[in-house]
C-alpha cells in the first residue's frame, strides 16, 4: 500500500489542524451513569407516584370535577412516559436490540406523552383560573363532557405533533470509523431521504417542541397563576397564604425542571449547522443529557404537586391504606380508627377555601 | 412499607445487574469542522462521505489515514481533486486485482 512508503513526518502537524470526527467521549461516560442509574430511580418514583394517583381515581374517587379529569390524564401521560423510559435507555445501551418497530413506537410515544403532559398542565392552570378568578361567571366549559372533550383534543393534538417524529426516526446501521464490525450495531435516529428535508426537519422538530412543548404552556401558566395569586391576595381568607405558596411551588418546580433543558435545546437548535470544536460539542451534549434528566424528574413531582397536595385527594388516598390495613388485619383497634377519622375531619375543615364551594378540587 | 422498600431495592439491584451486561455505547462519530491543512493523494488511503441526512449536521469528506481520520470541506477545490485522485487509484487497483484473478484462473 502507498502508506507504507510514507514517513512519519508526513503526518506531523498541530493538533488543532486534525479536525477528526468527534466521538463525544464525555457525553458517553455521563450517559453510562445517568442512563441506567438515575433514570431507573426516576422510573420507579414515577411509576409509584402516578400509579397511586390512577389507582386512587379508579377505585375511590370517581372523577367528579373537571380538574379530576385533567389530573387523571396528566398521571396517565406521566406513567406512560416513565414506563417507556427504561425501554429507551435499555435500547440505547444495547444498540437498539428490540428492532425497528420498537424504535418508532418508543420515540413516538415519548413525543406524544411529552406534548400531552405539558399541554394538560396548561389546561389545569386555565381551569383553576376560571374557577378562582372568574368564579362569579358560570362557564359551560367547566362541565364534565367539555373537559373530556378538551382532554381528547389535547391527546389528538399531541399525536399529530408527534407524526414527524414517528415518521423520521429510523432504525439503521450507521457507518462507524475504525471499528471492526463483528456484530452489527444499530441506532434509532433521524434519517432523511434528501438534504432539503434534513435541513428543514432537523430545525422544525425541536422548534415545535420548544414552542408547543415548553413556551406555550409556560406562558399560559404564568398568565393564569399570576391572575390567581392576585385574586387570592385580594381575598380575605386565612388559607390564602398556603394557596399562594402551592401555586408558586407549581410554577417554580415547572420552571426549574424544564427551563435548563429548553435553554440548551434552544441553543443547540439555533446553532444546529454551525461548525464547532469537538470539546464544545461534547460539552453541549453533556449539558443536554443532564438537563434532560432534570426535565424527566418533573414526571415524578407532578403527583405530589397536583394530586397529593389536595386534602380531598389525600383523604381518598388514605382510605386505600385503611382498607388495605383492614384486609391485612381483620380487626381494627377502635382507638386508632377514631384518630384517623378525626384527622380527616380536621383536614376537611381545613380544606374550605374560596374555590372549593365552586366545585373545583383546588383544595390545599 | 417494609415490603415496598424491599421491592425498591430489588428493582434497583436488577437494573444495575442488567446494565452491567450491556456493552458500552458506541454511536456514529461526526465531523464538526474541517481541516486547515491541505492533504495530498499519496498521503491518504481512501475517503468516505458524511451528509446531513442522518445524525450528523454538516456535510464532510472524511479522509482515511493509517489509523486516523480527518475531516475536509467537500466544497474545496483541493478536496475534490484528492477525491478524484483516490477514485482513480481505486479503479486502477481494482483493475489490477481483476487481471490477477483472471490470469490465475486462466493460467
Amino acid at each position: 500500500m502507498t502508506s507504507s512508503q510514507l514517513n512519519q513526518s508526513d503526518y506531523d502537524f498541530n493538533d488543532t489542524d486534525w479536525a477528526e470526527p468527534c466521538s463525544y467521549q464525555k457525553n458517553h461516560s455521563v450517559e453510562q451513569v445517568v442512563g441506567p442509574y438515575v433514570h431507573s430511580i426516576i422510573c420507579i418514583l414515577g411509576l409509584v407516584g402516578n400509579g397511586l394517583v390512577i389507582v386512587t381515581y379508579a377505585f375511590y374517587k370517581r372523577t367528579k370535577s373537571m380538574t379530576d379529569i385533567y389530573l387523571l390524564n396528566v398521571a396517565i401521560a406521566d406513567l406512560l412516559f416513565v414506563a417507556a423510559l427504561p425501554l429507551i435507555v435499555y435500547n440505547e445501551l444495547s444498540s437498539w436490540s428490540m428492532g425497528p418497530a420498537a424504535c418508532k413506537l418508543l420515540r413516538g410515544s415519548y413525543s406524544v406523552n411529552l406534548y400531552s403532559g405539558m399541554l394538560l398542565l396548561a389546561c389545569i392552570s386555565t381551569d383553576r383560573y376560571i374557577a378562582i378568578v372568574q368564579a362569579r361567571r358560570r362557564f359551560r366549559i367547566r362541565s364534565l363532557p367539555y373537559s373530556r372533550l378538551i382532554c381528547a383534543i389535547v391527546w389528538v393534538f399531541a399525536f399529530l405533533l408527534s407524526v414527524p417524529t414517528f415518521y423520521f426516526y429510523t432504525w439503521y446501521e450507521p457507518f462507524l470509523f475504525g471499528h471492526n464490525q463483528t456484530t452489527p450495531h444499530y441506532v434509532c435516529e433521524f434519517r432523511f431521504s434528501d438534504v432539503s428535508a434534513a435541513w428543514s426537519t432537523k430545525v422544525a422538530i425541536p422548534s415545535t417542541q420548544l414552542a408547543v412543548g415548553f413556551f406555550l404552556p409556560l406562558i399560559i401558566m404564568i398568565i393564569c397563576y399570576t391572575a390567581i395569586i392576585v385574586t387570592l391576595l385580594k381575598a380575605r381568607n386565612f388559607q390564602r397564604h398556603k394557596a399562594v405558596r402551592v401555586v408558586l411551588a407549581v410554577v417554580v418546580v415547572f420552571i426549574t425542571c424544564h427551563l435548563p433543558y429548553n435553554v440548551v435545546l434552544l441553543y443547540e437548535t439555533a446553532t444546529k449547522f454551525h461548525h464547532r470544536s469537538c470539546d464544545e460539542s461534547d460539552a453541549l451534549q453533556v449539558a443536554k443529557t443532564v438537563t434532560q434528566t432534570l426535565a424527566y424528574l418533573h414526571c415524578c413531582l407532578n403527583p405530589v404537586l397536583y394530586a397529593f397536595i389536595g386534602v380531598k385527594f389525600r383523604n381518598h388516598f388514605r382510605r386505600i391504606f385503611q382498607d388495605l390495613w383492614c384486609l391485612g388485619k381483620r380487626y381494627i383497634a377502635p382507638r386508632r380508627f377514631s384518630r384517623v377519622t378525626s384527622e380527616i375531619y380536621i383536614s376537611t375543615r381545613r380544606s374550605v377555601d374560596g374555590s372549593s364551594e365552586n366545585g373545583s378540587s383546588f383544595t390545599m | 412499607m417494609a415490603t415496598s422498600k424491599a421491592c425498591l431495592v430489588a428493582a434497583l439491584c436488577s437494573l444495575i445487574i442488567i446494565s452491567a451486561f450491556i456493552d458500552g455505547t458506541q454511536s456514529a462519530s461526526c465531523c464538526l469542522r474541517y481541516t486547515r491543512k491541505k492533504w495530498t493523494c499519496r498521503q491518504l488511503l481512501g475517503y468516505s462521505i458524511q451528509n446531513i441526512n442522518t445524525s450528523c449536521d454538516i456535510s464532510a469528506t472524511i479522509f482515511h489515514l493509517p489509523e486516523r481520520f480527518v475531516c475536509a470541506d467537500p466544497s474545496m477545490k483541493w478536496v475534490q481533486k484528492v477525491m478524484a485522485c483516490l477514485d482513480e487509484r481505486r479503479k486502477k487497483a481494482a483493475a489490477v486485482t481483476k487481471d490477477n484473478v483472471h490470469s490465475t484462473t486462466s493460467g
